[in-house]
């Protein structure tokens, strides 16, 4: 099983692995965004 | 050996930092109520900082950091579970709904919080006992851990290390209260982040560059090979994941990954952040701050763990473990200690001192709030206590300073006891062992009472027993690791487990986590109380 392909990403091969690292650094982007999006936001009524 | 002068002038300022923090919180705290939840009107970097710093403790860096140098990259998984969990369920899904909730009932802390939604006396008391059961765990490991790193590093003994750790924490959180711990704690985040970038790039510069580290890395399977113990229960290499089912994958998807990225969502030192915030929107702009925060901590601890296997072999012409004669608890400090130079030595010191402050000061906070608050303060003015012993006036069911700062004190030395007894090579299984424990008897129930309209306290008590009881016979009766060092399964069967492989290897919480919540399905249906509403409703 390749998802990139079988090459190297920064030097890792196992897809896991690259996964992994891959939603780290989006999880991180999304949150940063989610702040700064809902910065100001007031109370929301569920 | 590190150069004196410098060390000692970085930690002087460290501390004289540390307590002046301290001394703010101090000067704030006037009452119980500011002991407790610091006047729930906390800064939004402060409440990510302090929750990321909480969370991130030496454990996570030295115990899991060694677990990754023995069993490779496979750990990120863990990192995107306490960032995708620990950050953007628990602040989005969770922490909004407890914030109101909590400030609604005016609940001030995690067994008061559920007594209060329950409406349950049993569940404050019983939650209350689970903490000061299983929290002392958690902290000693803690207190383990940074001890460890502060024996290596300074050639100390490891009691006096131990020692210095507990009693300078002690002070800052029994005078100054939940202020103090979030002061010092958003200090202790800076500390680390600082650290711990640090670390990274010289780790990287080490080995010319990213990828030739990683290259590198992953050249070890085949020179030296993945050590035929390893191998042979399905490890594959230090950039791989291990085999699908294999014993590592077990202890690694179940135990590291789920044990601690799930039992995030239900531990009361976390859960109380959500309460000091003043409003939705502190708790929206700690997002950022707590994802970036756990992330970096997280990932630098890990994958530097694993890299430290081609500085040793490079230099050494062995792997980390057995460079640290299997003890993976050093393989960390040795490390740092091998391969950078003494200014970061000492910035890396001050870290895991940071790490292991900010945390331990926040579960000996939520010890002692759970034996001066929730325990004593309802069952001290009882008549099961003499009356001259009485903290609180009878019926008066305000926490008082005094019993909570006697409550910190007494788990503080439960604590450092606890420490000096706890085997090696702990840290990293008694975190995951502690997290494992929320996750199985805390977490159904809590999902259940923030989310439920009209929560059935039946219900609640229920799953709560059986998540404990069905984690407490797996882990004595059937996951090897546990049992055999606890012998309760020995004693009683002259065998260390009841069931064969793979069922040694499966975490506790795999299996008390489902049991916990078919438990509180079943209960919500049998509810006698909930039928006889529902039978109201329908006659009217």
């Amino acid at each position: 099983m390749s998802i990139f392909g079988g090459k190297r990403v920064f030097g890792i091969d196992d897809p896991w692995i690259i996964a992994a690292y891959v939603l780290l650094f989006g999880s991180t982007a999304a949150c940063v965004i989610y702040g700064i999006w809902k910065w100001n936001e007031e109370e929301e009524a569920d | 050996m590190v150069d004196a002068v410098v060390f000692w002038s970085c930690t002087v300022i460290y501390l004289g930092v540390t307590f002046v923090l301290a001394y703010m919180g101090y000067k704030k705290t006037k009452h119980g109520e500011d002991f407790l939840l610091a006047g729930r009107s906390v800064p939004s970097w402060i409440i990510g900082l302090s929750y990321g710093s909480t969370f991130i403790s030496t454990s996570a860096i030295v115990g899991f950091g060694g677990v990754a140098a023995q069993l490779g990259l496979g750990i990120i998984w863990l990192t995107v579970l306490c960032i995708g969990v620990g950050v953007i369920i628990a602040f989005l899904f969770y922490g909004r709904r407890v914030r109101r909730l909590g400030q609604g009932m005016k609940a001030m802390t995690f067994p008061d919080f559920l007594g209060k939604r329950f409406k349950s006396p049993f569940l404050q008391y019983s939650t209350s006992f689970l903490i000061l059961v299983s929290m002392p765990l958690y902290s000693s490991a803690v207190l383990i851990g940074g001890s460890r790193f502060l024996q290596t590093t300074l050639g100390i003994q490891y009691e006096s290390a131990l020692l210095s750790f507990a009693i300078i924490t002690a002070i800052y959180v029994v005078f100054g209260g939940l202020l103090a711990v979030l002061y010092t704690d958003a200090f202790q985040g800076f500390v680390m982040l600082l650290g711990l970038s640090a670390i990274m790039i010289l780790t990287w510069l080490l080995f010319g560059g990213v990828d030739a580290s990683n290259i590198a890395l992953a050249n070890l399977v085949t020179d030296p090979g993945v050590p035929a113990g390893l191998s042979s229960k399905g490890m594959t290499g230090w950039t791989s994941f291990p085999s699908f089912g294999s014993e590592i994958w077990f202890t690694m998807v179940t135990t590291i990954i789920m044990g601690v990225g799930i039992g995030v969502l239900a531990q009361p030192q976390l859960t109380v952040r959500f309460m000091t915030a003043k409003s939705t929107k502190s708790l929206n702009r700690a997002v950022p701050v707590g994802a970036i925060f756990i992330g970096l901590s997280t990932a630098v601890a890990f994958t530097v763990g694993a890299l430290s296997n081609v500085y040793f072999y490079d230099n050494l012409g062995k792997l980390s473990t057995q460079v640290a004669g299997n003890n993976v608890d050093l393989i960390i400090p040795m490390f740092i200690n091998a391969s950078m130079p003494d200014i970061i030595v000492v910035l890396f010191m001050l870290t895991l001192l940071a790490a292991a402050m900010s945390t331990l000061s926040s579960l000996f906070h939520t010890m002692g709030s759970a034996a001066g608050h929730d325990l004593w303060c309802y069952i001290g003015p009882s008549r099961l206590v003499p009356e001259k012993y009485r903290l609180c006036k009878e019926k008066e069911y305000k926490s008082t300073l005094k019993g909570n700062r006697v409550g910190t004190g007494i788990m503080i030395v439960v604590s450092v006891a606890l420490a000096f007894v706890m085997p090696d090579s702990i840290i990293a299984r008694a975190t995951a062992m502690f997290m494992g424990l929320c996750a199985a008897a805390f977490l159904p129930m809590f999902t259940y009472g923030i989310f439920a309209k009209n929560p059935s306290a039946f219900a609640a008590k229920v799953s709560l027993v059986m998540g404990a009881l069905s984690w407490f016979l797996w882990t004595v009766f059937v996951h090897i690791k546990e049992s055999s060092v606890l012998g309760i399964c020995k004693f009683f069967f002259n065998k260390d487990a009841l069931l064969g492989s793979p069922y040694t290897v499966i975490d506790p919480l795999v299996i008390a986590m489902p049991i916990s919540i078919i438990a509180l399905i079943v209960a919500w249906a049998l509810d006698p109380a909930r039928k006889a509403a529902k039978a109201v409703q329908e006659t009217a």
